[in-house]
């Protein structure tokens, strides 16, 4: 099991953000973890890299808890811009080079050549959109066991999306596990193995995409859609 | 090849149909070898996972066969792969049919029908 | 790990203090200049720019000593609790040697900044001659005190530069320490940061007042002065103790800023 939770419960105040969530994911799998804005997706995959911790609960990371050793088994892009922007993209390449073992620089180098994104160029000259591609970039290029991925492709047009989307299915390694977070359901779907559905803290729905197909005989996009109409 | 993937139908069995589409119209020649399960999958934008069970079950029926080093190639035996060809027809031909019985077609109806769309 | 995040820690604040080193030499330059040609002049308008000269170099000096303070305790702030933190605080290295980077790393600048405003002041007013007074005068004294008390003046300073490195430390933790505490807080973080700060100081000074009672009842404090024993013994006793008092303090701000970002960390 590369990544599993156990009765986690996370509370901010009075507010009720995780509750009791369990589950587990296999390595070689890649899951959506899917459900309106607010229901829990950020929060979850934040506990899984000690960014919070849980109220009650526990999470596991091939094994064993989160900490020093888990960070350096798990490729993580935040949902928002967090790299120091000062750097250039090619000085951010050398930060990931010192810390992470498992960095591939020349993977990382070609698509960024392949993007059109110049080395030298500061990130915080560079659009929303190119922030976002160097940060997925620098997650990617990683030989990690586990990806988490928050909102990979929200602030990217879609021949991007379809560009992040393929780097991430040729990129990861066939033992990995990769965790995408997203609400564009029709845009991932088909890269997807399983799905969970959160809706307001709580797991409603874990399936394989396919069994979802076959079982209502209409994408897990539609699916969403009934299951959180408003 | 060119992938169109719908909403409706499972992922994986959608593959199946549009490779062995490719295979029966000669988009693959009879032994030609067939790209790796990577490959496939980013060329079509799906999981690797679900090509990989899609390519599963064409070995299966015996469409395509693997050689443990040099990868997969579609079969030699011309008989399978006209079979196949039939079956994807059969099944087009009862799509169309059920269609038409939804429009209020009998049989006679649509056999006539198609004659007139030949002279056209 | 360490000296990795050191380097890119070092990379990071170069940017900044480096220019304004820069501008401190440069300033002192032109300080040195007005002083020793330009002031006094029959002509206002020098007057007035050898006066801004002077201004120039008196800013630039208050900039650089505010700002190699006010940029260490920022650099921990938007580096591990802002949204940089996501990057930092995933990283695969203990939450002790974050801490340590920032400590070392700070204080090796606060040194550099003793450093180059020395080198400023030396710039200023260079004079052989004066310089030449001055260390007969220094040296003058430091022999007297030698002969007449045993006074080992290496051992003071490194002493003094000792107890100087201890409260600069501690000083320092205060604030990481203080915010560490308010940003494990779900929101106000800022706020919740200053009131720690505020909190923390009334609790030392509450813990600080019965700590100094109780060394008093000891009796130390008899030895420090200079009627009961002889001077030089009374220095070192008032530094140690000064040392271990910084050290304490220190290591409790330590503590409670490793213990927060390892169990409340809360990153918004």
């Amino acid at each position: 099991m590369v990544f599993s939770c156990e009765n986690l419960c996370k509370c901010y105040g009075k507010v009720q953000a995780l509750e009791d969530v369990t589950f587990s994911i296999q390595p070689g799998h890649i899951v959506g973890l899917l459900g309106p804005n607010g229901s829990g997706k950020t929060t979850l995959i934040k506990l899984a890299n000690g960014l919070l911790t849980p109220t009650s609960g526990a999470i596991s990371i091939c094994g064993g808890p989160v900490g020093k050793e888990s960070h350096s088994l798990v490729s993580y892009l935040p949902e928002r811009t967090s790299v120091p922007l000062w750097m250039t993209a090619a000085q951010l390449l050398d930060f990931y080079c010192d810390f992470y073992p498992d960095f591939r620089r020349d993977a990382a180098e070609e698509m960024l050549r392949s993007l059109g994104i110049s080395p030298r160029q500061r990130i915080r000259q560079m659009s929303k959109g190119t922030r976002e591609k160097v940060q997925l970039i620098a997650t990617m290029s990683r030989r990690a066991k586990l990806y988490l991925l928050d909102e990979p492709i929200g602030g990217v047009d879609p021949a991007t999306r379809d560009y992040i989307l393929s780097t991430i299915i040729t990129n990861y390694d066939p033992d990995a596990a990769v965790v995408i977070s997203t609400h564009l359901i029709a845009d991932v779907e088909r890269v997807l193995d399983d799905v969970i559905f959160l809706n307001q803290g709580r797991v409603v729905l874990q399936s394989s995409v396919d069994d979802i197909r076959e079982r209502e005989g209409k994408s897990v996009d539609q699916l969403f859609r009934e299951v959180f109409r408003c | 090849m060119h992938w169109q993937i719908s909403s409706d139908a499972p992922i994986y069995a959608q593959l199946i149909e549009q490779i062995t589409v490719n295979i029966v119209s000669g988009g693959v020649p009879p032994g030609g070898r067939i790209p790796s399960v990577r490959e496939l999958a980013a060329e079509a934008g799906v999981n690797p996972n679900t090509m990989q069970r899609a390519l599963a079950e064409l070995e299966r029926e015996g469409l395509v066969h693997s050689l443990r080093t040099a990868g997969r190639f579609v079969t030699e035996d011309e008989a399978v792969i006209h079979q196949a060809k039939r079956t994807l027809a059969q099944k087009h031909i009862c799509r169309f049919l059920s269609a038409m019985a939804d429009l209020g077609y009998g049989q006679q109806e649509i056999i006539s029908l198609l004659g007139e769309e030949q002279e056209d | 790990m360490l000296r990795k995040l050191m380097k890119h820690e070092f990379r990071a604040t170069l940017r900044v203090m480096l220019p304004l080193y820069l501008l401190l030499v440069v300033t002192a330059l032109g300080a040195r200049v007005s002083i020793s040609g330009l002031l006094g002049t029959e002509s206002a308008l020098v007057d007035i720019l050898a006066s801004l000269l002077v201004v120039a170099f008196a800013i630039a000096m208050a900039a650089v000593c505010l700002v190699s303070v006010f940029l260490m305790v920022q650099r921990f702030y938007q580096n591990l609790l802002r949204d940089e933190g996501y990057v930092m605080m995933t990283l695969p290295v203990s939450v002790h040697q974050q801490v340590w980077s920032k400590l070392l790393v700070g204080v090796l600048w606060c040194a550099a900044t003793v450093a180059l405003v020395c080198l400023s002041l030396f710039i200023l007013v260079f004079d052989l001659e004066m310089l030449e007074g001055f260390a007969r005068f220094a040296g003058d004294v430091w022999a007297f005190l030698k002969t007449e008390y045993g006074f080992n003046g290496v051992l003071v300073a490194l002493e003094v530069a000792v107890v100087c490195v201890l409260a600069m430390c501690s000083a320092y933790l205060e604030f990481y320490c203080a915010l560490a505490i308010g940003h494990s807080r779900p929101s106000h973080k800022l706020v919740w940061s200053i009131a720690a700060y505020f909190g923390m100081d009334a609790l030392i000074s509450l813990v600080g007042g019965p700590f100094v009672r109780a060394l008093a009842s000891t009796g130390i404090f008899d030895k420090i002065s200079v009627v009961t024993e002889s001077a030089t013994q009374a220095t070192h006793l008032a530094l140690w103790i000064s040392a271990l008092v910084c050290a304490c303090s220190a290591a409790f701000y330590y503590a409670i800023t490793t213990w927060f970002l390892k169990n409340r960390l809360n990153l918004e």
